[in-house]
């Protein structure tokens, strides 16, 4: 395979498979350090276990009480919860962006090489 | 009996491309390029942001800078292009496959590019000097002191 060919196939197969790999890559790893899929998963489960275990089923004053506890710790948990949901989704969107730039970059490259050589030819005559 | 034909292999054809002047040289070119492109964008915006020079002159200043950029970066793929593909062809078969019938398969193809350079070395060591046998052994040692 002459030369020429192997510069053509690396630079528009082989780097950006590689890239897409990386790409992948760092948005998985972007979920599983902001925990995002267990964090779904757990999304209304109480704030680190803060539960208060219900009464007889007469006592009703105090299982009101345990269901209001119960509900806030929950709440609290939805609410840090999606904190960090909405952190590491933002963080995935930047590394979208970021992953798409360097793809599209990579691939225009050699084209906009040309037009720069172009340019700069034009601005010294 | 086994096969060893070292200049039926992509990375001999590695070998001898290094030689090249245009991948020789890269590594130079390629510091050379970003030194100059950084001292003419320089060059241009002290010209151009207080307009110090005249707009021909910054004009001629920013053509200067684009195409110095153009060929660092293309002396910068070029590097990547080799250290990246051509230094690291892989053979279309594993090894676990050759053990079984080594005789079936050139050998040469599974040298990583130091390895065939050191071999090609050695040939070419021992054709210089006309000796009968390839001395293997010699040239990894020469090469390690060039």
């Amino acid at each position: 395979m002459s030369i020429f060919l192997q510069a053509l196939i690396w630079q528009f197969f082989d780097v950006p498979k590689e890239i897409l790999k990386a790409w992948r890559n760092f948005l998985v790893f972007n979920l599983n350090y902001f925990s995002v899929p267990t964090l779904l998963k757990t999304f209304i489960s109480p704030w680190r276990k803060y539960v208060y275990r219900y009464g007889k089923i007469f006592d009703i004053k105090n299982n009101f009480g345990t269901f209001i506890f119960n509900m806030m710790s929950r709440t609290i948990g939805a609410i840090l919860r999606s904190f960090f949901i909405i952190i590491g989704l933002l963080v995935e969107v930047l590394i979208i962006l970021i992953g798409a730039i360097i793809f599209l970059g990579w691939l225009a490259l050699p084209f906009l090489l040309i037009f720069g050589l172009i340019f700069g030819i034009k601005l010294l005559f | 009996m086994f096969n060893f034909e070292l200049k039926k292999t992509a990375i001999y054809r590695a070998v001898k491309w290094e030689k090249w002047p245009i991948f020789k040289f890269a590594k130079f070119f390629e510091k050379l390029f970003l030194i100059l492109f950084v001292i003419f964008f320089l060059i241009f915006l002290y010209g151009f942001v207080p307009e110090n020079f005249s707009q021909a002159a910054s004009k001629k200043l920013l053509g200067l800078s684009t195409i110095f950029l153009v060929c660092y970066l293309s002396a910068r793929i070029k590097g990547a292009f080799f250290n990246l593909k051509l230094k690291n062809s892989k053979p279309e078969t594993t090894l676990s496959e050759v053990i079984l019938n080594p005789e079936d398969y050139n050998l040469a193809e599974f040298l990583s590019f130091e390895a065939a350079k050191a071999v090609k070395q050695a040939i070419d060591f021992s054709r210089r000097r006309k000796l009968s046998k390839v001395y293997i052994f010699q040239s990894p040692f020469e090469f390690k002191r060039n």
